[in-house]
Protein backbone atom coordinates (compact mmCIF):
# COMPACT_ATOMS: atom_id res chain seq x y z
CA UNK A 1 0.00 0.00 0.00
CA UNK A 2 1.49 3.41 -0.92
CA UNK A 3 2.22 5.77 1.97
CA UNK A 4 -0.49 8.37 2.67
CA UNK A 5 -0.40 11.91 1.31
CA UNK A 6 0.87 13.79 4.36
CA UNK A 7 1.54 17.08 2.66
CA UNK A 8 -1.69 17.94 0.93
CA UNK A 9 -1.06 21.69 1.25
CA UNK A 10 2.23 21.36 -0.62
CA UNK A 11 0.53 19.23 -3.26
CA UNK A 12 -2.18 21.85 -3.77
CA UNK A 13 0.52 24.50 -3.87
CA UNK A 14 2.39 22.63 -6.63
CA UNK A 15 -0.82 22.24 -8.61
CA UNK A 16 -1.36 25.99 -8.34
CA UNK A 17 2.19 26.63 -9.58
CA UNK A 18 1.67 24.32 -12.53
CA UNK A 19 -1.67 25.96 -13.29
CA UNK A 20 0.12 29.28 -13.66
CA UNK A 21 -1.15 30.96 -10.46
CA UNK A 22 1.08 34.08 -10.19
CA UNK A 23 0.97 34.20 -6.38
CA UNK A 24 1.97 30.55 -6.11
CA UNK A 25 4.70 31.19 -8.68
CA UNK A 26 6.20 33.95 -6.56
CA UNK A 27 6.16 31.75 -3.48
CA UNK A 28 7.63 28.87 -5.47
CA UNK A 29 10.60 31.03 -6.48
CA UNK A 30 11.21 31.85 -2.81
CA UNK A 31 10.88 28.24 -1.68
CA UNK A 32 13.23 27.03 -4.39
CA UNK A 33 16.04 28.99 -2.74
CA UNK A 34 16.33 25.74 -0.80
CA UNK A 35 18.02 24.16 -3.84
CA UNK A 36 21.10 26.41 -3.64
CA UNK A 37 21.11 26.23 0.15
CA UNK A 38 20.89 22.45 0.36
CA UNK A 39 23.68 22.12 -2.19
CA UNK A 40 25.81 24.64 -0.29
CA UNK A 41 25.14 22.85 3.02
CA UNK A 42 26.06 19.50 1.51
CA UNK A 43 29.17 20.95 -0.07
CA UNK A 44 30.17 22.54 3.23
CA UNK A 45 29.68 19.27 5.07
CA UNK A 46 31.99 17.46 2.67
CA UNK A 47 34.80 20.02 2.90
CA UNK A 48 33.82 22.15 -0.12
CA UNK A 49 34.80 19.86 -3.00
CA UNK A 50 32.90 22.15 -5.44
CA UNK A 51 33.73 25.83 -5.91
CA UNK A 52 31.09 28.59 -5.99
CA UNK A 53 30.83 28.60 -9.77
CA UNK A 54 30.35 24.85 -9.91
CA UNK A 55 27.73 25.07 -7.16
CA UNK A 56 25.81 27.82 -8.94
CA UNK A 57 25.91 25.82 -12.16
CA UNK A 58 24.72 22.71 -10.36
CA UNK A 59 21.91 24.62 -8.65
CA UNK A 60 20.52 25.60 -12.05
CA UNK A 61 20.71 22.02 -13.30
CA UNK A 62 18.90 20.75 -10.20
CA UNK A 63 16.24 23.41 -10.52
CA UNK A 64 15.58 22.43 -14.14
CA UNK A 65 15.33 18.78 -13.08
CA UNK A 66 12.90 19.70 -10.29
CA UNK A 67 10.84 21.77 -12.70
CA UNK A 68 10.66 18.93 -15.23
CA UNK A 69 9.56 16.47 -12.53
CA UNK A 70 7.26 18.82 -10.64
CA UNK A 71 4.11 17.27 -12.09
CA UNK A 72 5.20 13.94 -10.51
CA UNK A 73 5.18 15.35 -6.98
CA UNK A 74 2.58 13.42 -5.00
CA UNK A 75 2.65 15.16 -1.62
CA UNK A 76 4.07 12.16 0.24
CA UNK A 77 6.85 14.32 1.68
CA UNK A 78 7.23 18.07 2.19
CA UNK A 79 8.15 19.80 -1.07
CA UNK A 80 11.64 20.66 0.23
CA UNK A 81 12.28 17.05 1.29
CA UNK A 82 11.21 15.90 -2.16
CA UNK A 83 13.54 18.45 -3.76
CA UNK A 84 16.38 17.27 -1.51
CA UNK A 85 16.38 13.92 -3.32
CA UNK A 86 17.20 15.63 -6.64
CA UNK A 87 19.81 17.83 -4.95
CA UNK A 88 21.49 14.82 -3.46
CA UNK A 89 21.51 12.74 -6.63
CA UNK A 90 22.76 15.56 -8.86
CA UNK A 91 25.36 16.60 -6.27
CA UNK A 92 26.80 13.10 -6.02
CA UNK A 93 26.85 12.77 -9.79
CA UNK A 94 28.67 16.07 -10.19
CA UNK A 95 31.14 15.11 -7.49
CA UNK A 96 31.77 11.78 -9.10
CA UNK A 97 32.28 13.35 -12.53
CA UNK A 98 34.71 15.85 -11.03
CA UNK A 99 36.66 13.16 -9.25
CA UNK A 100 36.70 10.91 -12.29
CA UNK A 101 37.69 13.64 -14.74
CA UNK A 102 41.48 13.62 -14.25
CA UNK A 103 41.58 9.95 -13.33
CA UNK A 104 43.32 7.59 -15.69
CA UNK A 105 43.79 4.98 -12.96
CA UNK A 106 42.07 1.65 -13.09
CA UNK A 107 39.60 1.55 -10.23
CA UNK A 108 37.85 -1.62 -9.20
CA UNK A 109 34.42 -1.63 -7.59
CA UNK A 110 35.68 -2.42 -4.13
CA UNK A 111 38.61 -0.07 -4.51
CA UNK A 112 36.52 3.00 -5.35
CA UNK A 113 36.93 5.77 -2.81
CA UNK A 114 33.88 6.39 -0.67
CA UNK A 115 32.03 9.38 -2.06
CA UNK A 116 30.59 10.69 1.15
CA UNK A 117 32.63 10.73 4.36
CA UNK A 118 29.75 12.00 6.49
CA UNK A 119 30.83 13.22 9.92
CA UNK A 120 29.66 10.84 12.65
CA UNK A 121 26.87 11.93 14.97
CA UNK A 122 25.93 10.59 18.34
CA UNK A 123 22.33 9.81 17.65
CA UNK A 124 19.82 8.30 15.25
CA UNK A 125 20.90 6.86 11.97
CA UNK A 126 24.60 7.63 12.29
CA UNK A 127 24.82 5.70 15.53
CA UNK A 128 23.27 2.69 13.84
CA UNK A 129 25.47 3.00 10.77
CA UNK A 130 28.62 2.73 12.87
CA UNK A 131 27.98 -0.99 13.02
CA UNK A 132 28.51 -1.28 9.26
CA UNK A 133 31.43 -1.26 6.85
CA UNK A 134 31.80 2.16 5.19
CA UNK A 135 30.41 1.06 1.81
CA UNK A 136 27.41 -0.61 3.43
CA UNK A 137 26.70 2.49 5.52
CA UNK A 138 27.01 4.63 2.40
CA UNK A 139 24.47 2.52 0.51
CA UNK A 140 22.01 2.58 3.44
CA UNK A 141 22.37 6.34 3.74
CA UNK A 142 21.82 6.89 0.02
CA UNK A 143 18.84 4.56 0.11
CA UNK A 144 17.07 5.87 3.20
CA UNK A 145 18.19 9.48 3.62
CA UNK A 146 18.63 10.46 -0.01
CA UNK A 147 15.89 8.07 -1.14
CA UNK A 148 17.81 6.97 -4.20
CA UNK A 149 16.79 3.88 -6.14
CA UNK A 150 19.40 1.13 -6.51
CA UNK A 151 20.36 2.06 -10.09
CA UNK A 152 20.91 5.64 -8.87
CA UNK A 153 22.98 4.46 -5.91
CA UNK A 154 24.99 2.32 -8.29
CA UNK A 155 25.59 5.30 -10.59
CA UNK A 156 26.59 7.55 -7.70
CA UNK A 157 29.05 5.05 -6.26
CA UNK A 158 30.35 3.66 -9.54
CA UNK A 159 29.28 0.12 -8.75
CA UNK A 160 26.73 -2.22 -10.31
CA UNK A 161 23.11 -2.17 -9.13
CA UNK A 162 23.39 -5.78 -7.99
CA UNK A 163 26.48 -4.90 -5.98
CA UNK A 164 24.56 -2.02 -4.37
CA UNK A 165 21.79 -4.45 -3.45
CA UNK A 166 24.29 -6.91 -2.01
CA UNK A 167 25.81 -4.21 0.21
CA UNK A 168 22.32 -3.17 1.28
CA UNK A 169 21.17 -6.68 2.04
CA UNK A 170 24.33 -7.38 4.03
CA UNK A 171 23.79 -4.12 5.92
CA UNK A 172 20.20 -4.81 6.94
CA UNK A 173 21.20 -8.33 7.96
CA UNK A 174 23.86 -6.88 10.30
CA UNK A 175 21.48 -4.22 11.61
CA UNK A 176 18.92 -6.91 12.34
CA UNK A 177 21.37 -8.38 14.88
CA UNK A 178 22.14 -4.93 16.28
CA UNK A 179 18.48 -4.05 16.75
CA UNK A 180 17.71 -7.48 18.23
CA UNK A 181 20.41 -6.97 20.84
CA UNK A 182 18.87 -3.62 21.77
CA UNK A 183 15.47 -5.15 22.55
CA UNK B 1 7.55 0.72 -8.49
CA UNK B 2 7.29 2.36 -5.09
CA UNK B 3 10.18 2.63 -2.64
CA UNK B 4 8.62 0.16 -0.25
CA UNK B 5 8.16 -2.32 -3.10
CA UNK B 6 11.84 -1.97 -3.96
CA UNK B 7 12.74 -2.80 -0.37
CA UNK B 8 10.29 -5.66 -0.30
CA UNK B 9 12.14 -7.17 -3.25
CA UNK B 10 15.18 -7.56 -1.06
CA UNK B 11 13.67 -9.75 1.61
CA UNK B 12 12.04 -13.17 1.21
CA UNK B 13 8.36 -12.78 0.60
CA UNK B 14 5.43 -14.91 1.61
CA UNK B 15 3.76 -16.63 -1.34
CA UNK B 16 0.44 -16.48 0.52
CA UNK B 17 -0.77 -14.64 3.59
CA UNK B 18 0.93 -16.44 6.50
CA UNK B 19 -2.14 -16.21 8.73
CA UNK B 20 -4.18 -18.24 6.29
CA UNK B 21 -1.96 -21.31 6.76
CA UNK B 22 -1.45 -23.80 9.55
CA UNK B 23 2.08 -24.05 10.94
CA UNK B 24 2.76 -27.23 8.97
CA UNK B 25 1.44 -25.75 5.73
CA UNK B 26 3.41 -22.61 6.30
CA UNK B 27 6.63 -24.56 6.81
CA UNK B 28 5.93 -26.57 3.65
CA UNK B 29 5.27 -23.50 1.50
CA UNK B 30 7.76 -21.04 2.90
CA UNK B 31 10.46 -22.98 4.68
CA UNK B 32 11.19 -22.93 8.39
CA UNK B 33 9.71 -20.59 10.97
CA UNK B 34 13.21 -19.28 11.46
CA UNK B 35 13.24 -18.12 7.83
CA UNK B 36 9.93 -16.37 8.27
CA UNK B 37 11.00 -14.76 11.51
CA UNK B 38 14.15 -13.57 9.77
CA UNK B 39 12.11 -12.07 6.93
CA UNK B 40 9.90 -10.27 9.46
CA UNK B 41 12.93 -8.91 11.27
CA UNK B 42 14.49 -7.67 8.05
CA UNK B 43 11.27 -5.88 7.20
CA UNK B 44 11.35 -4.28 10.65
CA UNK B 45 14.93 -3.09 10.04
CA UNK B 46 13.93 -1.57 6.69
CA UNK B 47 10.99 0.18 8.35
CA UNK B 48 13.23 1.53 11.14
CA UNK B 49 15.75 2.78 8.58
CA UNK B 50 12.91 4.49 6.74
CA UNK B 51 11.88 6.31 9.91
CA UNK B 52 15.44 7.35 10.78
CA UNK B 53 16.11 8.41 7.18
CA UNK B 54 13.05 10.65 7.16
CA UNK B 55 14.13 12.26 10.44
CA UNK B 56 17.61 12.82 9.03
CA UNK B 57 16.21 14.37 5.86
CA UNK B 58 14.11 16.83 7.83
CA UNK B 59 17.20 17.76 9.88
CA UNK B 60 19.29 18.34 6.72
CA UNK B 61 16.58 20.53 5.15
CA UNK B 62 16.40 22.56 8.37
CA UNK B 63 20.18 22.91 8.52
CA UNK B 64 20.28 24.11 4.90
CA UNK B 65 18.04 27.10 5.77
CA UNK B 66 20.97 28.80 7.46
CA UNK B 67 22.98 28.84 4.21
CA UNK B 68 21.55 32.12 3.02
CA UNK B 69 23.10 33.74 -0.03
CA UNK B 70 24.32 30.38 -1.35
CA UNK B 71 25.96 30.33 -4.80
CA UNK B 72 23.30 30.33 -7.52
CA UNK B 73 20.47 31.54 -5.29
CA UNK B 74 19.78 34.74 -7.25
CA UNK B 75 20.27 33.06 -10.61
CA UNK B 76 17.78 30.40 -9.56
CA UNK B 77 15.12 32.94 -8.75
CA UNK B 78 15.59 34.45 -12.21
CA UNK B 79 15.44 30.99 -13.76
CA UNK B 80 12.20 30.16 -11.90
CA UNK B 81 10.70 33.44 -13.08
CA UNK B 82 11.52 32.61 -16.71
CA UNK B 83 10.20 29.04 -16.35
CA UNK B 84 6.97 30.34 -14.86
CA UNK B 85 6.61 32.96 -17.60
CA UNK B 86 7.19 30.31 -20.23
CA UNK B 87 4.58 28.08 -18.63
CA UNK B 88 1.96 30.77 -18.25
CA UNK B 89 2.34 31.71 -21.91
CA UNK B 90 1.61 28.09 -22.84
CA UNK B 91 -1.36 27.72 -20.45
CA UNK B 92 -4.58 28.22 -22.46
CA UNK B 93 -6.26 31.44 -21.37
CA UNK B 94 -9.96 31.51 -20.57
CA UNK B 95 -12.04 33.37 -23.13
CA UNK B 96 -13.61 36.52 -21.79
CA UNK B 97 -17.42 36.38 -21.78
Amino acid sequence: MPPPIDHRQDLEFVHAVLAGDPEAGTEFAVRMRCVSRMLAARNHRLGRPLNDEELADLAQDVLLTVWRKLADYEGRAALESWVYRSCSFEFLNRLRKKRDAPATRDVTEEGTEPIEPEPPADEGLDLLLRHLASREAEVVRLRHVDELAFPEIAAALGISASSAKTHYYRAIDKLRDVLRERV
Amino acid sequence: MTDSQRDEDLVPRYAVEPDALSDDERRAVEGSETDMQRADELRDVVAELGRLGERERVRIVEEARSFTGAPGENENEALVASLLAERSSSVPRRRSP
